[in-house]
């Protein structure tokens, strides 16, 4: 091998880790025999470790490590033969409770509309960003919908980030903006479009539950139900 | 059977690597910031599967990845060349004039890497990997692996010697 085939091969060489690799052996033996290449081998191996050390050193963001530990998705449990077992009996309790005792309305969508207004304080975001692209992959991926078309009021807002949530067996993705106004904006999207009581058009019935504003309204299939705690009137102007 | 990784000691672990791999793909911090908690969410979502922290590590950086690929194909950014640029040699970079550059900076001009040459350039400089490891990662074929790295390391030393002259250039000029 000629030292300047031994140069081209010997080009990726990093010392501390490729010093096994069998595919450097016949240039690191040339290397050895030509001074002038184990110069510039020993020159490289030196830019690659300062190079190296200086991309670690780059700074992180502060807050990266608590907002991934933070926004954890629960326990898949399902995968455990025991919690398995359990989640059937407890299925099947609730299959009975529904069947033997279920009161009036209980799939409603006012029922609905009062359990998404109470999550709007305890939920957690599952994707912070404001990228809507990510968004909707990320729901997609989640088996949450992903088929949703915002109004365009909604889209100038800032987009904070998604949750997946489940409901009556249903999964909704909720969407969090945060209005110029700076109220915070939810809006919950569900396939579930047989609620009783439920929104039957594009135009938006407005309401109020657990002291949180709503506007919902039905579009190809979609239920929607856009909530805040802010002023009511900033939903209406939401749709003028 | 030993137990899988417990989820917050694999983010503890392996955050900052992620995010450096990260942040040389899409170039900046909210993006970069975005992929690695996306990756972390696919992992606890699905990853339970894996037993060790080393095959974990490998998943992690492919699903990282393939994210980025993804996000990238949805806004039309992705770009599919053939190799045909001539082999060149290596810029000559002093280990010193490496040192004058603050470590963002360095990590900046990884992200403006000829695209194609990012993603095993990141793995070459910031893991321990093996090329056959980096070649896997990526599920690109051991010889692209290598001739990309050669590329990308081209163009990034070249990058640090423009770099460590515009700093030489400025210093001079203040002092």
């Amino acid at each position: 091998m000629t030292s300047e085939a031994a140069r081209k091969i010997l080009a990726i060489y990093r010392p501390t880790i490729d010093g096994g690799d069998p595919q450097f052996a016949d240039a690191l033996a040339q290397a050895e025999r030509d001074p002038e290449l184990a110069r510039w081998l020993q020159e490289q191996g030196a830019i690659y470790e300062a190079l190296r050390g200086k991309l670690k050193e780059a700074p992180v963001p502060e807050d990266l490590l608590e907002k991934t530990l933070r926004y954890r998705p629960s326990v898949v449990w399902w995968k455990h033969t025991w919690l398995q077992l359990a989640a059937c009996l407890l299925v099947l309790a609730t299959l009975a409770f529904y069947w033997l005792g279920r009161g009036p309305g209980a799939a409603t969508f006012e029922n609905y509309r009062r359990t998404m207004a109470g999550v709007v304080s305890k939920y957690r975001m599952s994707l912070e960003t404001d990228d809507p692209d990510r968004v909707r992959t990320f729901l997609a991926n989640n088996q949450a919908p992903a088929d949703y078309v915002l109004p365009a009021s909604i889209t100038r807002q800032r987009l904070l980030g998604c949750a997946t949530l489940s409901w009556d067996g249903n999964p909704v993705s909720l969407l969090c903006f945060r209005h110029q106004s700076g109220s915070d904006l939810w809006l919950f999207v569900t396939h579930r479009n047989e609620l009783k009581g439920g929104p039957r058009s594009s135009d938006p019935s407005f309401g109020e539950a657990n002291a949180v504003n709503t506007a919902a309204w039905v579009q190809n299939g979609n239920v929607y139900l856009l909530a805040t705690r802010g002023d009511p009137k900033l939903l209406r102007e939401t749709f003028q | 059977m030993p137990s899988p990784p417990d989820f917050e000691n694999l983010v503890r672990r392996y955050y900052r690597d992620l995010y450096y791999f990260a942040f040389s793909l899409a170039g900046n911090e909210a993006e970069a910031s975005d992929l690695v908690q996306e990756t972390f969410y696919i992992w606890a979502s699905k990853g339970d599967q894996l037993r060790e922290f080393t095959r974990a590590k490998s998943w992690l950086f492919t699903t990282l990845h393939r994210e980025f690929l993804q996000a990238q194909r949805r806004r039309g950014r992705i770009q599919e060349h053939d190799l045909d640029e001539v082999e060149r040699e290596l810029p000559r970079v002093s280990p010193e004039s490496i040192n004058r550059i603050d470590a963002a900076t360095a990590l900046s001009f990884l992200a403006r890497i000829d695209e194609r040459y990012r993603a095993p350039l990141a793995l070459y400089y910031l893991e321990d990997c093996s090329y056959l490891e980096i070649s896997a990662m990526l599920d690109v074929p051991l010889g692209t692996v290598q001739s990309r790295i050669a590329r990308g390391k081209a163009q990034m030393l070249e990058m640090l010697t423009s770099g460590s002259a515009e700093t030489s250039c400025r210093g001079g000029a203040s002092s």
